[in-house]
């Protein structure tokens, strides 16, 4: 067999795997060495469906240690149905990655992008936070450049900001985040409790020192910071409370306001620097200056003991909430690798035609 | 629907600032978004002041639910609520001092924390604790809530009550069962006697939670309340000695369920 047969038969034989799910898609994550996460969560997120969708979709892991001490954390974060999908190391070199395979890279590790570049596999970037872009990127240097044409993202605006940095030849394609049903409203009353998270704990400690200084009649009300808890126990404690503060300027999506809403909490936060499309006047009370939220806060808590806080604001919260399904987000998430994965098979036929033509050409002189 | 809870209105005189304040706490029980069944108002054996509750403009969602009990005995607060107690026929009973006022939400929440908290004997409201000219000065009723106060979040439990006892009763929806199988109020114990019951209730085992909801206004220090007497009538006047016995003295008699007719002893502070 000359060596065009053999790339004719590849070729073909790529067709065929791409059409019969026989290819694995790779999702590298970082360790976050047993710290909680959102933008994993949703990686692994991604993994699930795929896999459920029939897919041999895989978490990459840089360590064989991941095994050890990070995928405990993640059967104790995020449930057993998660630590059980399939995992694969890059330190054990048994990854054999083809022509008809996929790897999503994460937007922060450029330097993956650039140390991946003669593998075969299609590459695909998934943006979760805009701010991360540049954060690797060499100046000067694009995911283009890292031959890279897809990029999945969460949000339209963050889409627009993509598409404004990397221009139209790199596809960008949407996959919303989900809020599940581990989110939802207690069955008891709630308790004056608040919930806060803030990517600056900086921030945290600042808003609740105001607040007790400046409200000291309320001084019995308990901040409850949200990190490093379990995908559950967060969930009871956004239940048993009755407000949620955020404030992270670089949030790409906003997934922690938006599971607040789901356990009926309203939200105090601080928009970030990228709007995220679901935000509005009428579904919480969103502010530009994480000062004025002390004093925001006491005026919740203040009509939260009298029953005064405006129904309507309840109603507009459940009303954003329901946009972001499980299966919104698993319909998304079908169409979007599922079109990628055509794109693939349509570059397969098209280098198909090209060798056949070729050949063609080359028995004719 | 109706919170099966019966208001207990103890009154010992009704003059033209008292007809006024009783105005006003009517207006409160009226007001509810769910209304209580019974309103019990205690009165001395008095033809006027009787005469002046019967012929009351009542409003007309509460009107049939007004009773009037005479006591023939005596009429100190305890008393007047001890016997309020003994015509209740709800599950749930609630005293409401003459001076005070509901907050229109009370017993809505009442309905619904009684429903989630079955084993609670006994729900605080947040109150609003105001001076005469309706400043506010403090909450009350709230620290359970603050972390680590009590073994429980938004409970009261016997410890908690010992290190802290600016606890208020007034207000409270108390299950008729538990008011009566601790033994009621003790008319001997001067002006500790809230805290003493609560003490008992707890040292009983039975469940003190408050509502983190606005659910009273107190007026504090009003020229003729009990309080103010305890300071400033002569006839009345606890000092800062007596103050002392009857608070030490709660944290004593709070074992026993019967009022032993304990009296104030200088020697024995």
């Amino acid at each position: 067999m000359d060596k065009v047969e053999e790339i004719l038969k590849n070729l073909n034989e790529g067709i065929e795997k791409l059409s019969n799910k026989e290819f694995s898609i790779y999702f590298f994550v970082i360790d976050t060495e047993t710290t909680p996460v959102a933008s994993v969560s949703y990686i692994y997120e991604q993994v699930k469906i795929l896999t459920e969708a029939g897919y041999n979709a895989k978490i990459l892991h840089e360590k064989n240690s991941y095994k050890d001490k990070q995928l405990p954390f993640i059967k104790n974060w995020l449930g057993e149905e998660y630590s059980n999908l399939p995992h694969s190391s890059i330190e054990d070199k048994s990854v054999n990655v083809n022509a008809t395979d996929f790897i999503v890279i994460p937007e922060l590790f450029a330097n993956v992008m650039e140390q991946t570049v003669k593998l075969p596999a299609k590459r695909v970037v998934l943006c979760q936070s805009y701010d991360y872009i540049t954060e690797t990127l060499q100046a000067g240097k694009s995911w283009l450049d890292y031959n890279i044409t897809n990029c999945i993202t969460t949000t339209e605006q963050q889409k627009e900001h993509i598409k404004g940095i990397f221009g139209n030849k790199l596809k960008v394609d949407i996959v919303p985040v989900s809020v599940d049903d581990t989110f939802k409203k207690p069955t008891k009353p709630k308790n004056p409790i608040i919930s806060i998270l803030t990517r600056d704990q900086r921030d945290t400690v600042k808003i609740f020192k105001t607040f007790y200084l400046k409200y000291p009649h309320l001084k019995w009300v308990t901040f409850r910071d949200m990190r490093g808890m379990t995908k559950n126990v967060f969930a009871k404690a956004l239940e048993e409370s009755c407000v949620s503060v955020w404030v992270d300027d670089i949030a790409g999506f906003g997934t922690f306001p938006l599971e607040s809403m789901k356990s009926g909490n309203v939200v105090i936060g601080k928009i970030p620097n990228l709007l995220n499309g679901w935000m509005d006047d009428k579904n919480g009370i969103w502010v530009d200056n994480t000062n004025i939220i002390p004093d925001l806060l006491a005026k919740f808590i203040q009509s939260w003991l009298e029953d005064s806080t405006p129904e309507e604001i309840y109603q507009n919260m459940e009303e954003t909430v329901e946009k972001f399904t499980v299966e919104n987000q698993v319909e998304k998430a079908k169409e979007v690798y599922g079109r990628i994965i055509e794109e693939r098979i349509e570059e397969f036929k098209s280098t198909l035609d090209k060798y056949k033509n070729n050949n063609v050409e080359e028995k004719v002189d | 629907m109706r919170a099966d809870v019966s208001v207990i209105l103890p009154i010992i005189k009704l003059g033209e600032e008292e007809k006024n304040l009783f105005a006003n706490a009517i207006t409160g029980v009226s007001t509810q978004k769910v209304l209580p069944k019974k309103v019990i108002l205690v009165i001395p054996k008095n033809e006027e002041i009787k005469k002046e509750l019967e012929s009351y403009d009542y409003p007309e969602n509460i009107k049939e639910d007004i009773l009037i009990v005479e006591n023939e005995n005596e009429t100190d607060f305890c008393s007047q609520v001890n016997l309020g107690v003994e015509n209740v026929e709800t599950e749930w009973l609630s005293i409401l001092e003459i001076d005070d006022v509901y907050s229109n939400i009370w017993f809505d929440n009442f309905v619904k924390y009684s429903k989630a908290y079955d084993e609670v004997d006994t729900f605080l409201p947040i109150v609003l604790d105001v001076d005469v000219n309706n400043q506010f000065i403090h909450f009350t009723n709230e620290p359970v809530w603050a972390r680590d106060f009590s073994e429980k979040l938004g409970f009261l439990d016997n410890d908690a009550l010992l290190n802290f006892p600016n606890f208020q009763l007034s207000g409270s929806i108390i299950k008729k069962e538990s008011f009566v199988g601790v033994g009621k109020l003790k008319p001997s114990i001067k002006m500790f006697f809230n805290y003493e019951f609560l003490l008992r209730m707890t040292y009983y085992d039975k469940k003190i939670m408050t509502i983190p909801k606005i659910g009273y206004k107190k007026v504090n220090m009003r020229e003729g309340s009990l309080f103010w007497g305890y300071k400033n009538n002569e006839s009345d006047k606890i000092d800062i000695l007596e103050q002392k016995f009857w608070f030490n003295t709660s944290k004593k008699e709070c074992y026993f369920k019967a009022d032993r007719g304990i009296k104030y002893e200088l020697e024995s502070v």
